[in-house]
This record gives structure tokens, C-alpha cells and sequence, in this order.
């Protein structure tokens, strides 16, 4: 039992190692995303880090989703999470060496910046413990496309499925008899819709 | 066509053809004006976007990234039982057992400084049962190891209703043997009750 034990171990590290290398790209373009302007470069590599560890305890301990819409959509959640958690990690951080220059500060109060980090720590397990529960939450990113992909003008859809497929730009133009200009257009304004329909979707 | 157009074009293409396109350098190509639609654009894009077919080459680019590498390093340590990973946490934030003790005992603003030495002691020394450590305990250790909060997840958290139920060999012996364990105890004085403390360290995930 303990060598099938290990076997499956193994076998589930290799699986989550080639799906977290898949999707560093994606995790890192939505952590860039997220915290524009917000975190530096290295506070976003942090974020990133910390998303991927995330991503793989959620594979781990919680997520049930099914499809790859879901894990993208539970993907999304945790980056958010990630990004908030460097900011806020960042901020104490600086308020600490702020404090170390000031003259009054010591380390008489060990607990106190402990219990400020413990407290956020606290505060997104609660939020992020709320969202797991709401299993429906993450369902609906699946939900979302097969409702609202239908709604694209015909173009629009049918480049943006092609693009789903992985198909190449030149095989699309060839399929669909359009120039690249009309491709690159009619993925744009399909992208711009599905924003919209999302409004209107979790509205 | 529009510049956002192009910029978002090309972004997919490289994107598909497994090139590893860089968000910040696409972003930086739009009118300034326009840089927060192109973000939207391509945020949707990668909420949709496949994952690309990489050639051998590439993955060992992505292998090589550090943020990947140290996430991946981290995720190693969650297959380890709490008693290996809390003592790695604790050397690598140059901390001794009572140095966590009195920064945790700080934290809930309790006084007994000694017990929850001992107790962190008896995790390290695995004699204390994870499943029965608090959520808010983990919670106060990841802030003062400086550590993620997922890497203190208890093993047995990992493991599904269908591992528990499952019967194992020798199922027929021990099953007799565990109804009798638990007559014994249900006939057993009450232990004394807990006091905060002990709910951090005995009392379960909710305590």
C-alpha cells in the first residue's frame, strides 16, 4: 500500500508540475494584469510565486472543479489573492522599516507586527473560504462562456473559436476567405463583447 | 484598423504559436490612452486563451523561470507531514521553538509562554495529531515564519472521504479492535477542559 501510496504521489507531483509549467505564462500575464501599477516587478514575481503555490494546495486540499474554464476561472481567484497579499505584505514591510528608523520603536512589543500580518492572513482565509464554499462561483466561469459565446455575431464567433482551437492565424484567414486585418479586428471586438456580456452575465 | 486591434493580434498570435509573448512589452506598444483596454482585452484573452503546444526547448525556458522553480520547490514540502516542514519554516525565519512560542502567545495575548514551547516542541517532534491544530494557529505561524499559508496545510487535509473510508488489509482485525478502543474511551472520565491554548493546539480546524 505505501509503494502504491508513493506511486500515485509521484504520479500526481509530475501531473501538477507539467500543468503549473502549461500555465506559468497565463498566471504570470494575469498577475501583471492584476496588479498594474500597483506592485513592482519584483513584488510581482512574489505574486506569482505565491500564486502557483496556491494553485497547486488548492489542486491539493479544495478545488472540485471539472473543466479547464473552471480551474481558469478558480486560477484567476487566487492570483487576485495573491496580488492583495504582497500589497498588503509589502505595506507592512515598509511600515516596519519605517518604524525601525523612528527612534521610540524596540522590540518590546514582539507580537505587534505579528498579529497585524495574522489578522490579514485571517481576514483572506475567511474571504477566500466564503468563495470556495460557493462552488456555484466558480462554475459559473464555464457557464459564462457556453452562454455567452452564442450571442457573438457570426464572424466574431467563429474567429474566436478557431482561436480557442488553437488554430493558426493563417488557417483562419484561409478558412474564414478574410484578410488578417479583418481576423485581428474580429477577435478584438469578440474579446470587448465577452467583457461586456460578462457585466451583464454577473449582474 | 485600430492600434489596440494589431497590438491584441499580434499578442494572440505569438501567444498560440507558443512564443511566450510578454504582457508588460504589448502593453507598453499602446497609446497610453488606451493601455487599460488593451489589459482588459488581453485579461479576457487569457481567462479563454489555450494552453499553448510548447516545443521541448521552451519548456525548459518556462522549467527554468525562478518564481516557478521556488513554487514548485514550496509545493515539494506540502507532501511532507507538519512535524518536517514546521522545524524547515522555523530555521529557514531564524527562529528557536520558544522564539515562535512567545511571538504566538503574543499574538492571542495569552501568558503561557512554557506550554506553548512545549506544545510547538511535540508538532516538531510529531506527537501531536495535525488534524487538531486550529485554523487560526496556522494562520498566526505563517505570519511569524513569514510564510505562505497554504505550505502549513495539514497533510491530512489532503486526503479525500474516499482514502478515509476505504478498507484497507486486515480490515476484519483492527475494525473489532477500534469499536473496542472507543468503548473504552466513551466510558473514560471527561478529560478536563480545554482552555484557549489547548483549543489552538487540540481543539480541531474551527476551534
Amino acid at each position: 500500500m505505501v509503494a502504491r501510496r508513493a506511486r500515485d504521489e509521484a504520479a500526481a507531483r509530475h501531473w501538477w508540475n507539467e500543468l503549473l509549467t502549461d500555465n506559468f505564462d497565463r498566471v504570470r500575464g494575469m498577475v501583471v494584469l492584476e496588479s498594474r501599477g500597483r506592485l513592482s516587478h519584483d513584488e510581482q514575481q512574489e505574486a506569482v510565486q505565491n500564486a502557483l503555490i496556491r494553485i497547486a494546495g488548492n489542486m491539493i486540499h479544495t478545488f472540485r472543479g471539472t473543466s479547464m474554464g473552471e480551474w481558469v476561472e478558480s486560477t484567476r481567484t487566487l492570483v487576485k489573492y495573491a496580488c492583495m497579499d504582497v500589497q498588503r505584505r509589502a505595506a507592512a514591510r515598509s511600515k516596519r522599516e519605517r518604524s525601525f528608523d523612528g527612534a521610540h520603536d524596540n522590540d518590546s512589543e514582539p507580537g505587534r507586527w505579528d498579529t497585524e500580518v495574522f489578522a490579514a492572513i485571517e481576514g483572506r482565509r475567511r474571504e477566500q473560504e466564503s468563495l470556495e464554499d460557493d462552488v456555484e462561483a466558480v462554475r459559473h466561469g464555464q457557464e459564462f462562456l457556453d452562454w455567452a459565446v452564442p450571442k457573438l455575431s457570426d464572424k466574431r464567433r467563429a474567429v474566436i473559436e478557431l482561436d480557442r482551437a488553437d488554430v493558426p492565424v493563417e488557417e483562419i484567414q484561409r478558412r474564414l476567405g478574410v484578410s488578417r486585418d479583418v481576423v485581428y479586428a474580429s477577435r478584438s471586438r469578440a474579446l470587448k463583447d465577452l467583457s461586456k456580456l460578462r457585466s451583464e452575465y454577473y449582474s | 484598423m485600430t492600434a489596440i486591434e494589431q497590438i491584441l493580434g499580434e499578442f494572440i498570435d505569438a501567444w498560440k504559436a507558443g512564443h511566450r509573448p510578454d504582457v508588460e512589452a504589448y502593453l507598453a506598444r499602446a497609446p497610453e490612452g488606451e493601455r487599460d483596454e488593451l489589459a482588459a482585452q488581453i485579461s479576457r484573452w487569457l481567462d479563454i486563451a489555450p494552453t499553448p503546444d510548447y516545443d521541448a526547448a521552451t519548456r525548459a525556458a518556462i522549467a527554468q523561470e525562478p518564481a516557478l522553480r521556488a513554487a514548485l520547490e514550496t509545493t515539494d514540502m506540502l507532501w511532507s507531514p507538519l512535524s518536517e516542514r514546521l522545524p524547515t519554516l522555523r530555521e529557514r525565519a531564524g527562529l528557536a521553538v520558544r522564539d515562535v512560542a512567545r511571538r504566538l502567545v503574543a499574538i492571542f495575548d495569552l501568558d503561557d509562554e512554557a506550554r506553548a514551547t512545549e506544545y510547538l516542541a511535540r508538532i516538531e517532534g510529531d506527537e501531536l495529531d495535525e488534524s487538531r491544530l486550529s485554523r487560526r494557529l496556522l494562520d498566526a505561524l505563517a505570519a511569524i515564519l513569514g510564510a505562505d499559508r497554504e505550505v502549513l496545510t495539514p497533510v491530512g487535509a489532503t486526503m479525500t472521504g474516499q482514502s478515509f473510508f476505504r478498507a484497507v488489509e486486515n480490515a476484519d482485525q483492527w475494525l473489532p479492535q477500534d469499536i473496542d478502543a472507543l468503548s473504552r474511551a466513551a466510558l473514560a472520565k471527561a478529560p478536563a477542559p480545554m482552555d484557549e491554548l489547548d483549543r489552538l493546539f487540540l481543539g480541531g480546524p474551527d476551534a
